[in-house]
Order: structure tokens, then C-alpha cells, then sequence
């Protein structure tokens, strides 16, 4: 079976990783998370049985892990680690790549000592393409004459601080100073035709 | 090994884990204003847009980035808030706490004369976002000719959040793969 092959890592880092170290493989975990048996799968084509000193696997840990209430580590981070140890991938060998500043903490609790620690890359702001989707953009030109609301929020996918929100700027009569877009639950829409339309009613 | 159990709906988000229970269910039906025409700047992907840009973007003062994540034991940013740093816009984050905090740590300013900035300290979610939304709520009583006054003071910090972050796109890889070769 074969998984998405891109990560989300920039090409920049990646270009600059591989001058500096053998990539054995570049990971993005969020696809194996519904199945590390794919995981497994994929790091067997490309183990050694011995590495060499600059060998690595590239492990891109983007956007939000799982996190259960009062657990100090994250659903992904976990199953990674077992994963790793499980089949004696020396932990010397990956770089993580992650958003999550302060990650080190979780791997110190997740890793015994005698495993070592992977190194991770945690503290670069422009490692990921979306963050660097910026750079290209043309100049964007404006004066503060065309301003005619205070604010806009664009929201996205469905989720519940955005629900709030919007709810809160509607009750409070907020919604002619503030430009909204807001999409309700996808999931009420599917397969009610009538719905499609709802969007841009006021 | 763990599986990940996905609740019904399908929600595969963090803040469904504490959120749910607290909130009186989402509105039934989509929403957006009238300034707001075609394509929406979300997302990105070889099938989704790239660029940040729109037409309407120019009429608005603040742009209220909700992130992808609000309950959240980390930072988080996404190409949300880089959209305002690269049009030069003030802006206020709906995103876990210390978000703010982060950005400072990586050189950006940001509207603390203006906007209250304390919510980014707030760990409860219900508390941080009621105090972002009185803070809106305060903004609004401010008119449109004071915002834009407010804009044009700060225009240097503006400038400087776009400046650096092109410095960043075109420098910091280089040094933070240079630090971890010389370790």
C-alpha cells in the first residue's frame, strides 16, 4: 500500500538535511497514525544492519498530535517511540522535525536512557512549507483609508473555538463590525443537497 | 500500541476532548459577510490554495486568526498567522496559550498597546476566549477613523514583523542546520 510520500517539511530544510546527512527516508507521521503496522512496513525497506554514522530517517511531526487530558505526551509521539524500539531502530539514527517546541520533554519521558535521544529540530519557525507559503506572495498594497470593518475572521474547518466564537460575536451584535466567514458541521450537510447554498445566506 | 479512537462525528481535533459538554452545539447553518468574496485563503496542499491573498483583505483593521488548535498543551502557528504578517495587519490570535509568547520568542512584536494581550497568558479555554471576545467587544466601540490612526502608529512594527519574517525564510535554516552539524 502505498502512502502520501511528501512531508511537510520545506524544501529548504530538507535540501539542507541531505547536504549535511545520509536521509535514509522521509516520514510524515500523520499518515500511519490509523495503522503502524504501515509504519513498520515502510522503515524495513530502508533499515540497515548497520548504520552509518550520518545515516537518519526524517521524521516530520506537523500540525497537532493527540493528547489525552493529564497525559504529558502525545498519541503519535508514543506509538513512534514503541514503534522505534520495538524494532531496534537506534533512536541516534531520526530527526524529528516538529512545531511542538519542547517536544525533548516528552521523548525524555517516553525513551529509557540507554536508547539515546533522536535530535530534534523544534525551534526553527520556518521548517514547514505552509509557514513559508508567505514568501513568494506578491506585494500586497493597501492604505488604511480602505479600511472599512474592525476586524475579519476567516474560519476554516469546523472546530469548537471557532464555533464559539462565532456564536459569541452573533449574540453580541459583533458580526456588522467584524467580516465572518464560518462553515457549521460538514458532517450535517453530507447528502442534504439543501444545504449547499446556506453558505451565503445572511 | 494505541489506536487512535476517533469520536462520532468524525472530529480530529484535541479540543473535542474538554470542549464537549461546554458548549451548546455548533450553529446549524454556515455564515460569511458580505466584503467576503471568492475563495477563502485556508489551507494548503498541492490541491488547495497557496496564495494568502484577497481583494477584501485590504477593508479590514484586525485579522482574527482562530488557529487550527485552541486547547493545546503547545504553540501552535499555521500559514493562518503568517497571513497577517505578510499583508501587514495587526492581528489577534484564537490559539493555545503562550502562542503570542512564541512569536515573540522569534522576534516578531506584537499590539500589546493596543489590543490586551493577556489572554495568551489564560490557560482555561472558556476563559481565554470569553476574554478575547470582550476584548473585540471593546475594539468595536473604537470607530473606524481612531483604528485607522492607531494603524498608521503602527506602521514600524508592521514593517517589521514582514521584514523579519523574510529574514527568517531566507536565513534561518541555514543557521539552525549549521548549529546542529557542529554539535
Amino acid at each position: 500500500m502505498s502512502l502520501k510520500i511528501d512531508t511537510n517539511i520545506s524544501k529548504e530544510l530538507e535540501d539542507k538535511l541531505s547536504e549535511n546527512f545520509n536521509i535514509l527516508d522521509k516520514i510524515r507521521l500523520y499518515d500511519y497514525q490509523h495503522n503502524w503496522k504501515l509504519f513498520v512496513e515502510r522503515i524495513n525497506k530502508t533499515r540497515k544492519p548497520e548504520f552509518a554514522h550520518n545515516d537518519r530517517y526524517l521524521i516530520d511531526h506537523h500540525d497537532t498530535d493527540y493528547y489525552m487530558p493529564h497525559c504529558p505526551y502525545g498519541l503519535a509521539m508514543f506509538n513512534f517511540t514503541r514503534t522505534c524500539l520495538n524494532e531496534d531502530i537506534p533512536m541516534h539514527t531520526v530527526i524529528i522535525v516538529t512545531n511542538h517546541i519542547g517536544l525533548k520533554k516528552e521523548l525524555k519521558l517516553l525513551l529509557p536512557d540507554h536508547s539515546g535521544q533522536p535530535t530534534i529540530i523544534d525551534k526553527c519557525f520556518t521548517a514547514f512549507k505552509n509557514i513559508r507559503s508567505g514568501i513568494n506572495l506578491p506585494k500586497f498594497d493597501h492604505h488604511v483609508h480602505q479600511i472599512t470593518k474592525h476586524g475579519i475572521s476567516m474560519m476554516g474547518l469546523p472546530r469548537a473555538h471557532r464555533h464559539i466564537l462565532f456564536r459569541q460575536l452573533k449574540e453580541r451584535h459583533l458580526l456588522n463590525k467584524y467580516a465572518v466567514s464560518y462553515r457549521s458541521d460538514p458532517y450535517k450537510e453530507v447528502g442534504n443537497s439543501s444545504n449547499k447554498n446556506k453558505l451565503n445566506d445572511h | 500500541m494505541i489506536t487512535r479512537i476517533y469520536t462520532f462525528p468524525h472530529t480530529p481535533i484535541n479540543d473535542a476532548w474538554n470542549f464537549d459538554g461546554r458548549i451548546n452545539g455548533s450553529p446549524s447553518v454556515s455564515y460569511k459577510d458580505r466584503i467576503i468574496e471568492g475563495k477563502i485563503p485556508t489551507g494548503f496542499g498541492p490541491n488547495k490554495q497557496t496564495t494568502l491573498f484577497c481583494d477584501f483583505y485590504k477593508n479590514i483593521a484586525i485579522d482574527i486568526v482562530t488557529e487550527t488548535v485552541f486547547e493545546y498543551p503547545y504553540a501552535v502557528i499555521s500559514e493562518k498567522t503568517i497571513r497577517p504578517i505578510v499583508h501587514k495587519k495587526m492581528f489577534l490570535l484564537v490559539a493555545p496559550p503562550g502562542t503570542l509568547a512564541m512569536l515573540h520568542s522569534f522576534g516578531f512584536k506584537t499590539f500589546g498597546d493596543f489590543i490586551n494581550e493577556d489572554y495568551d497568558d489564560i490557560q482555561d479555554p472558556c476563559t481565554r476566549i470569553e476574554f478575547i471576545v470582550n476584548e473585540l467587544d471593546r475594539i468595536s466601540k473604537i470607530s473606524i477613523d481612531e483604528i485607522q490612526q492607531i494603524i498608521i502608529k503602527y506602521k514600524s512594527t508592521l514593517q517589521h514583523n514582514y521584514n523579519h519574517y523574510t529574514w527568517l525564510c531566507n536565513n534561518e535554516i541555514d543557521q539552525i542546520v549549521s548549529e546542529l552539524c557542529s554539535t
